[in-house]
């Protein structure tokens, strides 16, 4: 939060030396096996009873102990769910403490008698789920958008002017049908249903006057740009705010969709530019005068270069996603403010400072990670 | 190059030394206080504001007829000379009521019959929307007054109900000179807008008392400029910051002050503190500005007591307030509707146990909606003791014996299997988030699924309302003087028509809520109030937990009337 | 023309944020009429104009909410027009009101043509004869059998800009008149404006010197120095708020450390204070948070510095004055230096926009009534109007530090001044 958009995140990889060339991200699943083995409310792998568990991505709420008699089972070490309450110890625990019952508390315990370490493995998996998400999201919908732009800038999309007529119609005809859906006559269903209809006849009209004399050209990249300026000065907290409080539950979906929207217009700016300078290059004037058509460029030739570019900025989108999620778990808004995520631990630590391992656990977690992410992927020098 | 990175340190330096260097010590005098409080007050209308915060302010500036003493508990006059008797007449039961002749409002002009009658009368204006205080006044036949610039009204009730004093004499009274300078609720007989306000459909009725409404609005837009009865009046409204009362010059009840708690005005400027954050709070107490820190919680409570330096400058009060907390359950839900399934929920929670470790001891355990303090209280109820395997054993008779793949009890009802699947509605705040974790957690290991839903307290009420939910963490705020178990317990006020949240509803129980309403005298009274406990108790309607008492911190060598009365504390008996 | 252009794209901007916020929580579209669990809707948006279909009269808006009104949207939507429906209750009313016809006040509240003059059978069968009026029913039905439904063209929604019923202009012009809001909107951007201008300050001036120093350093200890400050990039913010505000504000931990004000005299000033003393000490506590926030800032600016520092080291040029015997310190200062300062410049012109948009983190633990807090607060009130003015004004600074930093990167290089940027 308060950070502004980078114009071009490469600035900020400073590699040392020996570090380059090598991509470091295999780190963090590693890391995630280890930490999945050594705790884990369910066994790592059950087969039995005719059904499969894997304990993997299992950071929700821990269903009770169920059937326990597999065939094959790899159990953790220690069999601790993160939400286990556990009042008959004197609370909080401090690290490398046991408990009554003789288990090792390896960093401890909350003052409801939670483990902290299975806290931190649960607040790991869900910013693992998180960064991995919307990185994904946003760095493929940025890509194309920004290479579709940066090709209709070079490439302008030209239409005959009957064309031309029926998208403008189409785009009064979408207008209208937005005003009166906010009057309410019009449901989500049948408005969605006009805009397929628009589309699907605008695509058969290009392709039955595929031959028709072309003089118009459609604003493809002008379009783009403005939206991305326009989105560009909103505050980014306050739209976060905005969409998050004003829904009264919004699950964890809904919170990846909405991180992946406010990270669009930056990441399509950004990829957008990158993807200009490889349009230029002399080979895509080569392709289209042999006569590839566009999408073929697109995919084969322009988006295999952009892929640096793209995996840098993933790998920023990564770590922003995470540390907003944890800033949001602090204040308590959204789905991970009731879950053990790393905010809500912090929080929870620092509301009572004689628990202090409570919040230097996820703190050192989220640094670690949000670091990892932002210098662990590779770069070609 | 070399030349700035030297330089530059040194200039950062100096420049924070220089800062340093020239901070004023803060003086604080004597008679001013200074309060933490978390969040600021939305509104100082008495009939807007809905926060304990503006409450507790806005009752400093607006004064009642009459209230509860905080020590005593009794109900006494503030505005009124004198508590009147009642006297049977051909329309009901009638009140006649004599302001303190000295009362003043804080422009100077008298505090008069008009006044109350008008201040009713905007409680009825059905475009003013102060539902359920309006609900409460049903009950009056008439107010009317010979001359509004009097001090003499009088109000005649139908006699249906036994708190009609207590809850007449509980209301601000507004200044109708400010709020209604052309009188025009003047126009409306009592009757006329407390029963026909849906004939009023005229335009020009419609914009007379929507005027008068925004009037009444419009005191919210400017906090310094407020006209109250009270001892304080706004001096200072720093929006977000801080919000400043300050002593009225020669206030009216001055003399009358020693024996009228509320008329009290110690401090000649209390400072409410706008501090979200608890232990910024604390950082503010440890640098000396912050004389009371209200509603602490007991993490806080264990530092400062564990912190020489602390304790030996502050000191920790307690009050029992009249407040209890409990797990409210839609007693009409699917699963729920089943008593046995209540009971046994009741049974898994282990409430001493949350009173240690949640609370450091600072609780009593609460059995029914009667707390210890009322004379009335059955003091050997039993209470459902933590007992897991009763409370499986109660579960396996009501039919859901049978575990299903995922461990969670199922139950066949009208064919269908039904999981053991509730949730659980609360807020943000740490002690009810732990109070839904513990219960989750006994509840799992005896096969109940029990999903926890953090939302903001009015969707939780929204919801609650329209029946849309199993369980909840609720608090109930009560005055002193004698309850009425009607509002909450009875079937009448239930699915969203009243406070009756756990829409519980069970025909012994309505009967002996009616009969305490109209019961004729303290002694038949007692005896239905002991009847209501112990017949509640076996219908196991919600959770009951505990009663925190309200811890506060006070600086060494200063003094505070505290009661139970809420907030438990009184800001203006500060010395 | 420029200016009007910053305008307009500051009003779309604003413009949006409240459709959206507004969309979201369903004030757009549809308004309603509950009635004890019962639920009437009718196109009614809440917009900055407001598209009433044509058959809604605008003096319904008048009328309270309740059963009396739902009858009346019903009965318009039949046909009925609004005086038509006044004189309908009125007759209703009066009718009910003689000695034995209570019933006749039923007729209040049914909602369908054809149960009205149903009931209205219904009443004058069940009552001795000789006892109505048949005048007066007679004209109530008369009333209701005009309704012939509406048309079409009664669907079409007109467009009303004005007037009371224009909701966005109601609450507009209640915040314009709303001194204590205004006053609050104030004194957060001034809190927010003086929070920012500091942290810009300090992680500006913090970057460039940490970058300087880290070049100055020696090899070996370059690569501690820059992982420090990868962490210091990613460490989060609230952690050491939270603990800054504990040990710097007071001499309880130690009278050395006590080098700001508490938030409790933060708080206190005001009233008696003059305006300069005001200033000045809400400023020394401001140091304090803008130095969290500037913690990560400068870490960035230093990286970025850093980075764009050794991908110039790589260009032709850089080689070539060095066999041209120049030192590196000469070359670093000169030349490199003044080539990245560029795209820092732009960089600079980002940051302070963003930390106007409010760090409420910070806010919220320094207890400082900034715009963050505010936004917050107002997302949870429900006050969309003055999330609106906050969206205004920080839209309106980013625009004006966006325009100002190109201007500012033109002056500097005046090749750019050809180009379009």
């Amino acid at each position: 939060m308060g950070r502004p958009e980078a114009e071009n995140p490469g600035d900020l990889m400073v590699w040392p030396r020996s570090l380059r060339g090598k991509n470091l991200l295999w780190i963090v699943p590693l890391i995630y096996l280890l930490l999945k083995i050594i705790i884990n409310p369910q066994p790592v792998i059950g087969i039995g009873g005719g059904k499969v568990t894997i304990g993997f991505f299992n950071f929700r709420d821990d269903q009770p102990a169920g059937a326990d008699d597999y065939d094959f089972v790899i159990r953790p070490v220690m069999r601790i769910s993160p939400y286990e309450t556990n009042l008959d110890i004197r609370n909080p625990l401090p690290p490398l403490s046991r408990d009554g019952r003789g288990m090792l508390h390896v960093l401890g315990t909350d003052h409801l008698g939670r483990d902290v370490l299975a806290g931190f493995v649960s607040g790991f998996e869900l910013a693992l789920l998180i960064a991995l998400l919307v990185s994904l999201g946003t760095g493929f919908v940025s890509m194309i958008m920004g290479v579709q732009g940066a090709y209709f800038a070079r490439f302008p999309l030209k239409v005959s002017a009957v064309e031309a007529g029926m998208w403008i119609l189409v785009a009064i005809l979408i207008a209208l049908s937005f005003g009166w859906f906010l009057i309410g006559a019009l449901s989500i269903i049948s408005l969605s249903g006009i805009i397929l209809c628009a589309v699907l006849v605008l695509s058969g009209i290009r392709y039955v006057s595929k031959n028709k004399k072309r003089k118009y050209r459609l604003p493809v990249n002008a379009l783009n740009r403005q939206a991305q300026e326009f989105f560009q000065p909103v505050p980014d907290l306050i739209l976060l705010l905005v969409l998050i409080t004003v829904f009264d539950q919004i699950s964890l979906w809904g919170l990846i969709l909405i991180l992946i929207l406010l990270r669009l217009p930056a990441g399509s700016w950004y990829l957008q530019g990158q993807a200009t300078q490889f349009i230029h290059q002399k080979h895509i004037d080569q392709a289209r005068t042999m006569g590839f058509s566009g999408t073929r460029i697109i995919f084969r030739h322009v988006m295999p270069l952009m892929a640096p570019s793209v995996r840098v900025f993933m790998g920023l989108t990564a770590s922003r996603a995470v540390l907003s999620e944890s800033a949001l778990a602090f204040l308590g808004i959204g789905p991970t403010g009731g879950m053990m995520s790393w905010g809500s631990m912090i929080r929870l630590g620092l509301s009572d400072l004689t628990m202090w391992w409570v919040s230097l656990f996820p703190v050192l977690g989220l640094v670690a990670v949000a670091m990892l992410f932002m210098y662990g992927s590779r770069v070609d020098k | 190059m070399r030349r700035i990175q030297h330089v530059l340190p040194f200039f950062t330096i100096l420049i924070l030394t220089l800062l340093i260097a020239c901070r004023r010590e803060q003086k604080t005098l004597v008679e001013t206080v200074s309060i933490c409080i978390p969040e600021a007050p939305e509104a100082l209308f008495p009939y807007h504001s809905k926060s304990t915060v503006a409450g507790q302010i806005n009752s400093k500036i607006y004064l009642p007829l009459a209230d509860f003493n905080p020590q005593t508990l009794q109900l006494e006059p503030v505005l009124l000379e004198e508590l009147p008797e009642a006297k049977q007449d051909s329309m009901g039961e009638r009140y006649t009521f004599h302001i303190e002749k000295e009362a003043r409002w804080s422009d100077g002009k008298p505090v008069t019959a008009g006044d109350v009658v008008f201040t009713l009368k905007l409680i009825a204006n059905p475009y003013a929307g102060y539902g359920s205080v309006r609900s409460t006044l049903s009950n009056i036949i008439d107010v009317s007054t010979a001359d509004v610039s009097s001090k003499e009204f009088s109000v005649v009730f139908n006699g249906a109900y036994h708190l009609d004093l207590e809850a007449f004499t509980n209301l601000p009274v507004l200044p109708a000179h400010i709020l209604d300078p052309g009188n025009d609720l003047g126009r409306y007989d009592w009757p006329v807008l407390m029963m026909k306000g849906d004939s009023l459909t005229t335009v020009s009725d419609s914009t007379a008392l929507q005027g008068v409404v925004r009037r009444a609005e419009a005191v919210d837009k400017n906090f310094t400029g407020i006209i109250g009865s009270g001892p304080y009046r706004v001096a200072e409204w720093i929006p977000g910051q801080r919000l400043s009362l300050s002593r009225i010059d020669s206030y009216w009840g001055a003399d009358l002050a020693k024996r009228r708690t509320e008329l009290q005005a110690k401090p000649s400027k209390i400072n409410y503190l706008i501090i979200p954050e608890e232990s910024t709070a604390l950082a503010a107490l440890k640098s000396g500005q912050v004389d009371l820190l209200p509603d602490v919680k007991e993490t806080t409570i264990d530092q400062i007591k564990n912190d020489p330096n602390l304790a030996s400058h502050f000191k920790v009060l307690s009050a029992d307030v009249l407040q209890y907390y409990y797990i409210g359950m839609n007693n009409n839900g699917r699963l729920l509707s089943d008593v046995r399934v209540r009971s046994a929920l009741a049974h898994l929670v282990n409430v001493d146990q949350m009173i240690e470790t949640l609370l450091g001891g600072n609780a009593n355990k609460v059995i029914s909606p009667i707390l210890p303090q009322k004379p009335y209280y059955v003091g050997n109820l039993k209470s459902p003791d933590h007992n897991p395997s009763k409370a499986a054993a109660i579960l396996d008779q009501a039919g859901y014996n049978v575990r299903g793949n995922d461990g969670i009890r199922v139950k066949n009802i009208n064919g269908k299997n039904e999981r053991l699947s509730l949730t659980i509605l609360t807020t943000g705040k740490q002690l009810g988030k732990d109070v839904a974790t513990l219960l989750k957690n006994e509840a799992a290991k005896i096969g109940v699924e029990i999903r926890i839903e953090i939302l903001d307290f009015p969707k939780i009420l929204e919801r609650i309302r329209a029946g849309n939910y199993d369980m909840a963490n609720l608090v109930v705020k009560q005055f002193p003087g004698l309850d009425d178990p009607y509002l909450a317990w009875n079937s009448s006020n239930a699915f969203g028509k009243g406070s009756n949240y756990c829409n519980f509803s069970n025909p012994a129980i309505d009967r002996i809520t009616d009969e305490i309403r109209s019961a004729g005298s303290s002694k038949e009274r007692d005896k239905l109030y002991k009847d209501f406990q112990r017949k509640i108790v076996e219908q196991y309607p919600a959770i009951f937990l505990f009663s925190p008492k309200n811890q506060l911190v006070i600086r060494e060598g200063r003094e505070i009337l505290t009661s139970a009365k809420r907030p438990g504390y009184f800001e203006n008996t500060m010395q | 023309m420029g200016l009007m252009r910053m305008m307009l794209k500051v009003t779309l901007i604003v413009l949006s944020v409240y459709f959206l916020a507004s969309f979201v929580s369903g004030r757009v579209g549809e308004d309603e009429v509950e009635t004890g669990g019962d639920v009437v809707r009718f196109g009614k948006p809440v917009f900055y104009f407001s598209l009433l279909p044509r058959w809604y009269d605008s003096r319904l808006a008048t009328v309270r909410n309740g059963i009396l009104k739902k009858q009346g949207i019903a009965l318009m939507r039949q046909g009925m027009t609004f005086d038509q429906w006044l004189s309908y209750q009125q007759k209703a009313e009066e009718i009910s009101k003689l000695p034995g016809l209570a019933e006749f006040a039923s007729l209040k509240y049914i909602t369908e043509k054809n149960d009205i003059l149903k009931q209205i059978d219904h009443l004058e069968q069940s009552l001795p004869p000789g006892d109505i009026d048949p005048v007066r029913s007679g004209k109530i039905k008369a009333i209701v059998a005009q309704m012939n439904g509406i048309g079409l063209f009664d669907r079409i929604p007109e467009v009303h800009f004005w007037g009371s019923d224009n909701v966005f202009q109601q609450s507009f012009i209640s915040f314009l008149s709303d001194g204590q809001k205004l006053d609050q909107l104030a004194m957060a951007f001034r809190l927010s404006f003086i929070l920012s201008i500091f942290a810009f300050i300090f992680s500006t001036t913090g970057g460039t010197g940490l970058a300087l120093w880290y070049i100055s350093s020696k090899a070996g200890i370059r690569w501690l120095f820059r992982t420090v400050l990868q962490i210091l990039y990613v460490l989060p913010v609230f952690c050491l708020a939270v603990i800054a505000v504990q040990f710097f504000t007071s001499s309880y931990y130690s009278p050395y450390i006590n080098w700001f004000p508490g938030p409790g005299s933060f708080l206190l000033l005001g009233g008696s204070d003059s305006f300069w003393q005001i200033m000045f000490e809400q400023g020394h506590y401001l140091i304090l948070p803008a130095l969290i926030t500037s913690v990560p800032l400068s870490a960035g600016i230093a990286l970025r510095w850093i980075s764009g520092m050794e991908d110039e080291q790589k260009k032709p040029y850089v080689t070539t004055l060095r066999s041209k015997g120049l030192s590196t310190s000469r070359i670093n200062g000169k030349h490199v230096l003044k080539n990245i300062s560029l795209p820092m410049i732009i960089y600079f012109g980002l940051l302070f926009p963003a930390l106007m948009s409010g760090v409420f983190l910070i806010e919220n633990v320094f207890a400082i009534g900034g715009i963050g807090r505010l936004s917050y607060q107002s997302v949870r009130h429900d006050d969309l109007m003055m999330l609106m003015m906050i969206t205004a004004l920080v839209a309106g600074i980013n625009i004006v530090f966006n325009k100002g930093s190109r201007r500012v990167m033109r002056w500097a290089d005046p090749r750019l001044k050809t180009q379009v940027i």
